[in-house]
């Protein structure tokens, strides 16, 4: 084969190559819209999206509180909330997921969790499956979230409407307490095991509602969730306890430690019957109910203004 | 020197030592060293109420507490290489720690709650029962042959693991806690936990202590040591029946704690004390002495979070035990 002819059809494969993209990119369909996710990716908004696989309970509470619970076709086992999640087929637990399972659901849509997996994620993409990740670290990153997943699950009204009114409420919140000198703000104290002593510093979302909800986290100097003596505890000396409850259960053993351990009655928040169970779902949950969280804050830290608190699951 | 005057001298200074470890460590706290919570310990007097707390109902149970947790463990360790012959034995060659981390799976998992004991309890228990279990396993007709014990306390501890990894997988948002308890730590020690292992420390350090002629005679092989008269068999049930309550409690109230019971016993190997009748106490004391500041490390380092006391122990641990095994390996 002389060097001369292949040259020449170097050229002609070349000049088809050429033509293929000229005619396919100016084709009005193919330029799909895209959207960037929390971890980074451009995922291109999938249409028609009819059937939605959620892989963490956030996100399967945000599905349905845009009003999308019925294209839900797949849920992790964790997804307790709200009740109808519990009904939905189940893909694996948050981090332990069955790729056979969600594949067979054919989803048009995956919405996956910064504790996803990420090779699931890559294997979900090879395999032609939109996959969208959320991975907020504050409240207004939650809502942006919603508002990403209204738009491309195709209810970017509902999305409007939802992060107008979480914002309103926050607003309200906020509102309420800015008045208050920082000696009006309660030092709490937020205790998420007792053995030991594991508590949430800043860059937490807890630390934003104690702020929100006019209060002070003890441990704000710390970042992230964090392990602490008992010494420091006393030292500090939090006006407030709050303690979380597992699934909804009160009397954890985290619980039944603070009012039993006869070395915390030195402490403010015991002495003054100042310790409240909340529901772990509410408080670590990235999804609309963080609203709900801070209301849950604001009434244990400041019942004059927002009522007492009551205990709700 | 006559050299009881000596050994005595050298007794004396260990503890002296451990004492002034105590003083020192009663200082340290909130990130710093502070003399007069040192002298507290003499003028516990002018005090406000929530630094007494600090000072006697937390700092000082937890100092005291893990010098007995390190103390026992080294020491069962000791006793342990000692009957086993074998170096890389640690206190946890009978399936104690897996047995106490099932326990405490168990425990946190249902949430039995029967008092601040529930979680020590559970973990005792499990731990007793595995060992009882590697008795058991490994009993050939009346004999206690060495290997198979060693391969049934494996056996027993693989199996035990799995069932932790799987009340893990279990446990699901649940994880961290049990997560906690398997990386051992003394983080909220009280008085109480001193008083739940201090029986087994009174009653079987002394004890364990007293063998050691027969744990001497062993170095020498089972054989050589049945034939200069030592019941073989009946010393080895008695010695590990006792190691096993007092591992077992220090397991309890403390988590899985490592490299300590493996490694102060060579540490005292290697500062000279070869015969048993010296080996034991200063595994005892050096062990207690060693936990004790690796835990007032793990509380200060990254002051105010806390570390988990294992991490720092086989941390520090593990490459000075390495410097002194190549320093002094021809001794070995």
């Amino acid at each position: 084969m002389s060097k001369k002819s292949s040259t020449t059809r170097n050229r002609i494969a070349l000049f088809f190559l050429g033509l293929w993209f000229l005619v396919f990119s100016s084709f009005p369909g193919a330029q799909a819209e895209t959207i960037s996710d929390d971890a980074g990716r451009e995922v291109e908004i999938p249409s028609p999206c009819e059937r939605i696989v959620s892989l963490s309970p956030a996100t399967t509470e945000i599905v349905f509180s845009l009003s999308l619970g019925e294209k839900l076709v797949g849920v992790t086992t964790y997804c307790n909330y709200p009740e109808e999640a519990k009904k939905k087929e189940k893909v694996g637990t948050i981090n332990e997921i069955s790729l056979e399972k969600v594949v067979e659901l054919q989803p048009d849509l995956v919405l996956a969790s910064s504790l996803t997996p990420p090779n699931v994620v890559e294997r979900l993409e090879s395999l032609g499956i939109t996959v969208f990740v959320l991975d907020p670290h504050n409240i207004s990153e939650v809502i942006e979230g919603i508002e990403k997943v209204a738009i491309i699950s195709g209810a970017e009204d509902k999305g409007k409407e939802l992060k107008e009114a979480m914002e309103e409420e926050i607003r309200e919140v906020r509102d309420k307490v800015s008045h208050l000198s920082p000696e009006e703000r309660p030092t709490v104290f937020h205790l998420l095991w007792h053995d030991p002593l594991w508590t949430a510093g800043k860059d937490t979302f807890v630390n934003e509602f104690i702020t929100i909800a006019g209060g002070q986290n003890a441990f704000a100097d710390l970042s992230g969730y964090v392990i602490v003596d008992l010494e420091e505890l006393i030292r500090r000396n939090p006006d407030i306890i709050t303690v979380v409850e597992d699934h909804g259960e009160e009397g954890s053993l985290s619980y039944q430690f603070l009012l039993s351990d006869s070395r915390l009655k030195v402490v403010n928040a015991i002495q003054n019957h100042k310790v409240f169970p909340v529901d772990s779902d509410i408080v670590s949950r990235s999804s609309a109910r963080v609203v709900d969280a801070i209301r849950i804050f604001a009434s244990i830290i400041h019942p004059e203004i927002f009522g007492e608190y009551e205990y709700q699951s | 020197m006559n050299t009881r005057v000596k050994k005595g001298l050298t007794y004396l200074g260990f503890l002296a030592l451990v004492l002034g470890s105590v003083f020192l460590a009663q200082g340290v706290g909130g990130g710093r060293y502070q003399l007069s919570h040192s002298l507290s310990l003499f003028f516990p007097s002018d005090l406000s109420p929530s630094e007494k707390i600090i000072l006697f109902e937390i700092r000082l149970p937890r100092i005291v507490l893990s010098f007995l947790v390190g103390g026992s463990l080294s020491l069962g360790g000791a006793v342990l290489q000692g009957i086993f012959q074998n170096p890389l034995v640690d206190p946890y060659v009978l399936g104690i720690s897996s047995g106490a981390a099932l326990g405490a799976v168990i425990a946190i998992l249902s949430g039995v709650y029967l008092g601040f004991f529930t979680v020590p309890l559970f973990a005792f228990s499990m731990a007793l029962f595995s060992a009882f279990l590697v008795f058991y396993l490994g009993k050939i007709g009346k004999r206690f042959p060495l290997e198979v014990l060693l391969l049934a306390g494996i056996g027993v501890g693989f199996f035990f693991s799995a069932l932790v990894s799987l009340g893990m997988f279990l446990a699901g948002e649940d994880l961290h806690q049990l997560f906690f308890w398997t990386m051992g730590g003394l983080w909220n020690s009280s008085w109480q936990e001193v008083k739940m292992i201090l029986p087994f420390i009174v009653v079987g350090a002394p004890i364990l202590f007293s063998f050691f002629r027969e744990l001497n005679a062993f170095l020498l092989g089972e054989k050589v040591a049945e034939s200069i008269g030592v019941e073989v068999e009946k010393v080895k049930k008695q010695l590990l029946f006792v190691v096993s309550l007092l591992v077992a409690s220090a397991v309890a109230v403390s988590g899985v704690i490592g490299f300590v019971g493996l490694v102060v016993p060579h540490l005292v190997r290697l500062l000279g004390a070869r015969d048993h009748r010296h080996l034991l106490p200063f595994s005892f004391l050096l062990g207690g002495g060693v936990l004790l500041w690796a835990d007032t490390l793990a509380r200060t380092i990254l002051y105010p979070v806390e570390l988990p006391v294992g991490i720092i122990t086989s941390l520090l641990g593990a490459p000075f035990f390495i410097y002194l095994l190549r320093k002094r390996k021809k001794s070995l």
